[in-house]
């Protein structure tokens, strides 16, 4: 990865982009604004889950509603994270943070992909009253985002909080 | 909140003696706000001002997407099919914890370094965005909203209404954008607005 990053922080695409400087923190600026929708999607989603909001309507429908902001937000922070990652390679590239970040982001999005397929299959289960188990879902998805916002902003911090563990120190 | 503080207390200690107040009476107070122990301990305790950025990034996230779903209602896009009291009535709370977040972690981090943060431009109008925003909020709902029966549900809102989600979506994408640009501003590597 060390030798990836040196690679791609020497091509063209990555001086240019650390050249301008407008370019991370626009792209870091709409990355937050791009959490903030998919953060308010699973927020909202979840409430519906525990039975907290949007009880006028069906699960299925609150999901149906937030889906295409969900996705589309999604995407925008891959583009927008990609952007970063090449304005900023060794900054991304070798810190533990990101890393976890990554993995905690598919263990975030299988979760998501298994509740639309499962909402799907089971409509019943979960359309009803919300049960115990479906809080615990609804709190533990909530926590997962939670851990994802939260790594990424340690990407910055890497060698403060992971010391000598970390590649940047 | 800090700067607001730190301005009321300088404009109540004018009233008490006009003469001798001045700008350095506000930087005592930051000086003094920097050397405290809250101050110290978020500065030398190794992850804290790690973790309490990433809280303030949480409490962030909450409050403009909370907000936005109530701001597109208002805008009556995609759909006005559900009631905007409805909508606003399960968001809206949340929105006001988050808030609560925000400016408990946001006077925390600004207690890290008061003197650069009061001096800052980005930091300035963040701060003056914040209160348009809350102007914003305040005028629908103390004007505004009192119509709401008549287009709570099916009905394309009334300009005023479609006028406040507007202001409030630009300026809180503002207040984020001004808001990761003190970062920017703090590392002093490249601030877009250095020659303001």
């Amino acid at each position: 990865m060390q030798s990836f990053a040196n690679w791609l922080v020497d091509t063209a695409p990555s001086i240019a982009l650390a050249k301008s400087s407008w370019v991370v923190p626009a792209m870091q600026t709409t990355h937050i604004v791009a959490i903030a929708i998919l953060f308010a999607s699973v927020l909202m989603v979840g409430l519906r889950v525990m039975g907290w909001a949007g009880r006028d309507e069906t699960l299925g429908a609150t999901v149906e509603r937030f889906c295409p902001w969900f996705w589309g937000s999604l995407a925008i922070l891959a583009m927008t994270g990609m952007i970063l990652i090449v304005a900023e390679p060794p900054r991304q590239l070798l810190a533990i943070s990101f890393w976890l970040k990554m993995s905690t982001l598919a263990i975030a999005i299988a979760i998501a992909v298994l509740f639309l397929r499962s909402i799907d299959r089971n409509a019943a289960y979960w359309e009803g009253a919300a049960r115990p188990r479906t809080k615990v879902f609804g709190i533990v998805t909530f926590c997962v985002w939670c851990l994802v916002v939260f790594l990424g902003r340690f990407i910055a911090f890497d060698e403060q909080i992971w010391g000598r563990f970390s590649a940047l120190h | 909140m800090g700067p607001f503080l730190c301005s009321a207390l300088a404009r109540r200690a004018q009233a008490v003696q006009p003469k001798a107040v001045s700008l350095m009476d506000v930087k005592e107070i930051l000086v003094a706000v920097a050397s405290s122990g809250l101050a110290t301990w978020i500065n030398t305790t190794r992850g804290a001002f790690a973790v309490v950025e990433a809280l303030h990034v949480i409490a962030i996230v909450t409050v403009f997407g909370t907000i936005l779903i109530v701001d597109l209602r208002l805008l009556g896009w995609p759909t006005t099919t559900r009631r905007l009291t409805a909508v606003a009535g399960e968001t809206l709370g949340w929105t006001w914890a988050a808030f609560g977040l925000a400016a408990t972690t946001g006077s925390l981090l600004f207690t890290t370094n008061p003197v650069f943060y009061f001096g800052n431009f980005e930091f300035r109008t963040k701060m003056v965005l914040l209160l348009l925003a809350g102007v914003n909020m305040a005028v629908f709902e103390f004007y505004t909203i009192k119509t709401v029966a008549l287009w709570d549900i099916d009905k394309s809102p009334p300009a005023s209404a479609k006028l406040a989600g507007t202001l409030s979506l630009v300026l809180w994408l503002s207040v984020i954008t001004f808001g990761r640009l003190i970062g920017f501003a703090a590392s002093a590597m490249q601030d877009p607005f250095a020659t303001l």
